[in-house]
């Protein structure tokens, strides 16, 4: 090979890889860019406030058997005080009367 | 020559691929941080939107619950209260009409009326009672008027006033220009013995059923 061939053939070479590097280039900024349109969507108010409206949705749930539960509790306290036998409430109507006409 | 070019173009096309790998690899690197930042961002805005809707739901749903629960354990003793006291005044008729054995009515109805003309402190007084009260207080007024001076340690006139009054038992005794009363009726004494057994009901009885109930 004579040296000017061996020039040509570098020079080829050397254009072939500053076109390789130009192609990573635009690959790069393909990369890059598809990745902000992502993170767009990711941010997009309306889909936040999906996530959020999932997210209460499903505390709503949870909130509401607490307070089912809360209120059986209460229930039950009630139907305990309006079963208190007749017989303890007499005793306290004669202890009040005691009071009340005591000589 | 051919050999040390060969060697040359291998060089070239290593350093080459090499660029253009770090070119990518350095772009894949910088959108996965993008990436990696929107994500971080968009969970803050949610945790703190989400967060802020819970909690002010939870505090509404659970506090209507509670209050809810708390008026209907209220109503609940309100109604045993009232038990008790319908009991009570049941039983105070009966000791007016005089059928409870063990209390003599016409003895509180004058230990009532002394109270109350001492608490007047004057020496001649009108006294009020119910219909039935104002039939015996009529009949023997001169001999509980005696009793009352003896009692009080100086002389008292009683008057029955014209009118009954609507009481279960008992008297309110005023001066003679109406000036000064005292109310010593069995209706307020009741009233009087709810409001004292009703705290006491609240530290035992309730107390109690609530404890058995959380135990």
């Amino acid at each position: 090979m004579g040296m000017a061939e061996a020039i040509g053939r570098l020079i080829k070479e050397e254009a072939k890889i500053a076109a390789m590097i130009e192609e990573a280039k635009k690959e790069a900024k393909k990369i890059v860019e598809e990745a902000e349109r992502e993170a767009k969507k990711i941010l997009d108010p309306r889909r936040i406030s999906e996530e959020v409206r999932k997210l209460v949705e499903e505390a709503e749930k949870r909130i509401k058997e607490e307070a089912e539960r809360i209120k059986v509790r209460y229930e039950k306290v009630a139907e305990r005080i309006a079963s208190i036998p007749r017989e303890e409430l007499e005793k306290i109507a004669d202890e009040i009367v005691k009071e009340v006409v005591r000589l | 020559v051919t050999s040390e070019i060969e060697v040359m173009i291998q060089e070239i096309r290593r350093r080459g691929k090499e660029e253009a790998d770090k070119i990518v690899e350095e772009a894949k690197a910088r959108a996965d941080k993008i990436l990696e930042e929107a994500k971080r961002k968009a969970d803050v805005y949610i945790e703190n939107r989400a967060r802020l809707e819970i909690i002010t739901m939870r505090r509404r749903v659970l506090g209507s619950a509670g209050l809810e629960g708390h008026r209907k354990v209220l109503a609940a003793k309100e109604e045993v209260i009232n038990t008790v006291m319908e009991l009570a005044a049941e039983r105070i008729k009966k000791v007016v009409a005089g059928e409870d054995p063990n209390v003599d009515y016409r003895k509180v109805l004058q230990k009532l009326i002394v109270e109350a003309v001492g608490a007047v402190g004057e020496p001649e007084v009108y006294v009020y009672a119910n219909e039935r009260d104002s039939r015996y207080i009529k009949r023997r007024l001169k001999a509980l008027s005696k009793t009352v001076s003896k009692e009080l340690g100086y002389d008292v006139k009683l008057h029955l006033a014209s009118e009954p009054i609507n009481c279960l038992g008992g008297v309110v005794v005023s001066n003679m220009d109406g000036t000064k009363t005292y109310y010593n009726t069995l209706d307020g004494k009741l009233n009087d013995a709810i409001k004292k057994f009703r705290s006491i009901l609240g530290k035992t009885l309730f107390k109690r059923v609530v404890e058995v109930e959380s135990g």
